[in-house]
């Protein structure tokens, strides 16, 4: 009897859990695959918009920033990998973490970093008296920009890809090779490359996936120079002309969607290949010794860092402490008055800094509070509808977050039935948007640190006595705290710097971070821009730092930047 | 105290079954071992009695209580029924007086009372004073007494072991043994413990259940197993066994037959009710056969094998009769012969297999 009810109760608990989190990663791409069907705001049927020469050019120039961009990282990430992952260079978790920053930097603020780099502004050309006349354009406001900006940072991505793929590499594979007398170069050719290439390809798909969902690069650089893709296409559309294009965009942001779903499906098929050929040995990847070629090799590496990090990030920080745009930056007269006037005369800037705060924060709780049962009945129960809830899951983060937000707007225009609640307008709808968007970030490693998690240890628990809610309480959730906490860590980072989701979410007095730096820059503050910037930088940095200190308690590969 | 019924339990995983028609009825307070090879469905009967999984047919009962059954499933938590895992399941996060107080905090014990029955747990299995170590600093024995007091703790009237022993080195097994052994006797506790070491079942059960693919082959106290194996598998898989084609010649009388087996005359023990027979089996222990060396050309086998074994030779050999069969011997030392040797056989004393 006792049992049954039990047993009855979890169920309960099961069901409500399942119903949270369709609507959560179900609704949002269901719904936005009806509207671009059977359209129902004004606009004309999904046929007029794709034969609109504005969306075949902003989708032509999507695929050339995309391809690019997506070269260059992967140009750089493979250096980067090689070096870091099957060399003796020195200090390699400092690098790893090096390499890794310009992820961790949103994209609106790398490209407000870069601006500062180039441009008659610069106060680093302007040090070396190299600046161009002051009313020249930028150099970076077109689509080499992006591409520079876009290989810049997704460079990391190819560089964490390709590295995983390498660090699963045997040393065996290596030994057996170098032992029938191949040379290292040889060895690199004939075995490394092969069986590095699965994972190659498949950074590469996720860069250009995430190049073609970029928000933050092409609207800064692109918006001022008149080069549109369709992210920025859809961002003008509605921030123009307003709700009544919802259609219109609906059916772009299908259109972007479809695109990013090929390339995660060929991306999957090509890890899961990768997985299976070199599944099942043993750990230790190798490690080539480059003798008298390995200063040249950290100096390559160190060089990297500097390009693609400390760069532009000096330059942004430069142009924070310049008294005027434009005014060459010396001892004497550099101030602190930017940072005075977005901390404390702002009000924008504090709302923002405060809805960020909350907004990821809450976000992150929330989401915990979801996946640590839900995971467990992922990981223990199984079964098609909770596999199939843990892929959808995966959707609203895959698919570009302006696509997100069209959906969100889509489903939240009008007051919510029966409630009558309306989100629209107000700072909840952004809420919602994190809680969909970011719900795999907690959820994945949640549901990874059950399934190792052994059974035995909830059957001792059970042998003893004890029943389904105080088993959770005492045995299940504190062993997988750790990934929980380290998924709640990634998502307030990542919500706390985001642009792409809000900028078609935020409502006047709801603004975050994200679109509080981007409006500033976009209204010619470019001051005011690199210190709200630098600050949310240094936010960033300092929660990555003590991440990986804490981090060593967490378990393997929850935490990106750490070995 | 209780005892343990199970009757036609069978259990599978949506494929074949992997207990299949399991019926075993131990008595309050026996130790049964349950021996088989790998994969033959040890650990799944553990876990249907212990509640984890639910059963597929059949009823299994506690104490003479009702577990598990068609349209029963009293859950693991409810039977209080103590189990040792093989990995021994202690909780990281908690210390060791963590681990063992923890059935008592769940039965909301008091807290001097759970203090003084955690400490005397701790003292059973010689662990007092490490109350306060965390699991991952104790050894392999450590943890090993540490998950047994866990158990202990809960004072349960059935306990399960799963392999308890197969993580430690060899000298260790011996001294858990005994402790095992001691525990039993102490507390009369039943007991059934999951073992493939045949030697860890005979030294400690009373009765040995040995399993194959699912099914129960045969349950006997272990002089019983190694001198009256039931089937062909049994006879192979406990101890060494020369299993060879026999014909039985004439019925069982005062508990013996005669029998003809490669090609030589000679008298088995045999189970009552033995008629005469042809392609029967026999099952010769080493001890049974006896031999000599014999001149080339004559005799009954060849020698194939000579193995030291530290005081003996373990020594396999193909008989004329049936070259594809292998007899096992045992010589002690000193011993002369070599690989190719002729030898010839006396058969001294055998078991005709019944069902062989
Ligand atoms: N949860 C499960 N799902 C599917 N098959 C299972 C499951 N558990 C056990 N099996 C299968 O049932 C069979 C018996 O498994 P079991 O663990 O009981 O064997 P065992 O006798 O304990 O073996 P070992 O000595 O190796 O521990 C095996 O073929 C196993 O693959
Ligand atoms: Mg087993």
């Amino acid at each position: 009897m006792g049992a049954a009810q039990g047993r009855g109760r979890e169920d309960w608990l099961l069901a409500a859990l399942v119903a949270v989190t369709a609507v959560l990663a179900v609704a949002p791409v269901l719904r936005l695959l009806l509207e671009s069907a059977f359209p129902s705001a004004g606009g004309g049927p999904a046929v007029a918009v794709l034969s609109q020469p504005a969306t075949w050019n902003a989708a032509r120039r999507t695929l050339e920033t995309t391809l690019g961009g997506t070269l260059l990282a992967a140009a750089i990430g493979c250096v980067m990998a090689l070096l870091a992952a099957l060399t003796d260079v020195r200090a390699r978790p400092l690098l790893v973490f090096g390499f890794v920053l310009p992820l961790m930097i949103p994209p609106q603020v790398t490209a407000i970093a870069w601006l500062q780099v180039f441009g008659p502004a610069s106060p680093l050309l302007k040090m070396l008296d190299l600046a161009p006349p002051l009313g020249s354009r930028n150099p970076l406001y077109s689509g080499e920009g992006i591409v520079l900006l876009l290989g810049v940072h997704y460079a990391p991505l190819v560089f964490l890809t390709l590295r995983a793929g390498l660090r699963r590499l045997p040393r065996d594979f290596v030994e057996a090779a170098l032992a029938t007398g191949a040379s290292p170069l040889r060895v690199v050719a004939t075995i490394i490359v092969p069986i590095m290439m699965p994972s190659l390809v498949a950074g590469v798909m996720l860069t250009m996936v995430s190049c073609v969902g970029n928000f933050g690069i092409p609207a800064l650089l692109g918006i001022p120079g008149g080069y549109t893709v369709l992210t920025t296409l859809i961002y003008q559309r509605l921030a123009g002309l307003g709700p009544r294009v919802l259609s219109d965009v609906a059916t772009l942001s299908v259109l972007i969607g479809l695109i990013v779903l090929v390339g995660i499906w060929l991306q999957a098929r090509l890890l899961a290949r990768a997985d299976y050929r070199i599944a099942g040995t043993s750990a230790d990847p190798p490690r080539f010794e480059l003798g008298r070629w390995r200063t040249a090799a950290e100096a390559l590496a160190w060089g990297l860092v500097l390009f693609t990090f400390v760069l532009p990030m000096l330059a942004m920080a430069l142009t924070s402490l310049v008294p005027a745009y434009g005014v060459k930056l010396t001892a004497a007269n550099a101030t602190l008055e930017n940072y005075r006037f977005v901390i404390f005369d702002h009000g924008p800037t504090q709302r923002a800094f405060v809805n960020s705060f909350l907004l990821s924060a809450g976000a992150a709780l929330a989401l915990v509070a979801l996946s640590l049962p839900l995971g467990w009945f992922m990981a223990r129960r199984g079964g098609s509808l909770l596999g199939a809830l843990a892929f959808a899951a995966e959707l609203p983060y895959a698919l570009p977050g302006v696509v997100l937000a069209i959906a969100c707007i889509l489903l939240f225009l009008k007051p919510l039935p029966l409630i009558g609640l309306g989100l629209y307008n107000t700072v909840w709808i952004i809420l919602v948007a994190y809680l969909m968007r970011f719900l795999i970030l907690v959820l994945r490693p949640v549901v990874g640190a059950y399934q190792q998690l052994d059974r035995s240890y909830e059957e001792a628990a059970q042998m003893a006595g004890a029943r389904f809610a105080f088993r959770q309480r005492t045995i299940a959730l504190p062993m997988v705290a750790p990934a929980a906490a380290a998924g709640a860590l990634i998502v307030f980072l990542t919500a706390f710097n985001e642009l792409t989701v809000s900028a078609l979410l935020w409502s006047s007095g709801a603004e975050t971070l994200g679109v509080a730096v981007f409006s500033l820059e976009q209204g010619g503050d470019s001051t005011y821009a690199a210190a709200l910037a630098g600050l949310s930088v240094v936010v960033t940095i300092a929660i990555m730092a003590a991440t990986s200190l804490a981090g060593r308690r967490m378990p393997k590969g929850v935490v990106p930047w750490r070995d | 105290m209780a005892g343990l019924k199970l009757d036609r339990a069978t259990k599978d995983f949506g494929g074949p079954p992997v207990v299949d028609g399991v019926t075993l009825d131990v008595a309050d307070g026996e130790f049964i071992a349950v021996l088989g090879p790998s994969g033959c469905g040890k650990t799944t009967i553990l876990r249907l009695v212990a509640g984890f999984e639910r059963l597929g047919g059949g009823t299994i009962s506690i104490g003479g209580r009702a577990m598990s059954g068609p349209g029963l499933h009293v859950p693991p938590e409810d039977r209080r029924v103590g189990v040792v895992f093989q990995s021994y399941a202690l909780w990281p996060h908690m210390d060791v007086a963590g681990n063992v107080a923890y059935p008592l905090r769940v039965a909301g014990v008091a807290d001097g009372e759970m203090r003084r029955r955690v400490d005397q747990a701790l003292e059973t299995v010689g662990l007092s004073g490490l109350g306060a170590r965390r699991p991952a600093d104790l050894s392999g024995g450590q943890r090993q007494r540490v998950a047994l007091a866990r158990c202990l703790v809960m004072e349960p009237s059935l306990v399960l072991l799963d392999e308890p022993l197969a993580n430690l080195d060899t000298h260790l097994r011996g001294a858990m043994q005994r402790e095992f052994d001691e525990y039993h006797r102490r507390t009369g506790t039943t007991m059934l413990y999951i073992t493939h070491d045949q030697a860890e079942a005979m030294a400690l059960a009373d009765r040995v259940a040995v399993m194959s693919q699912g099914r129960l082959v045969q349950l006997a106290p272990p002089s019983r197993l190694y001198r009256e194996p039931a089937t062909r598998m049994v006879a192979e898989f406990i101890g060494q066994a020369s299993v060879l084609d026999c014909d039985v010649l004439s019925a069982t009388e005062a508990g013996r037959a005669r029998a003809r087996v490669l090609g030589i005359d000679c008298v088995l023990r045999a189970a009552p009710g033995e008629a005469p027979r042809r392609a029967a089996a026999a099952c010769l222990r080493p001890d049974d056969i006896g031999f000599a060396p014999a001149a080339p050309g004559a005799g009954h086998a060849t020698l194939r094998r000579v193995t030291y074994r530290g005081g003996s030779f373990a020594l396999e050999a193909a008989p004329d009769a049936a070259p594809a069969a292998t007899l096992r011997l045992v010589a002690p030392e000193p011993f002369a012969l070599e690989p190719g040797a002729r030898v010839s056989l006396e058969l001294r004393d055998g078991w005709i297999i019944p069902g062989g």
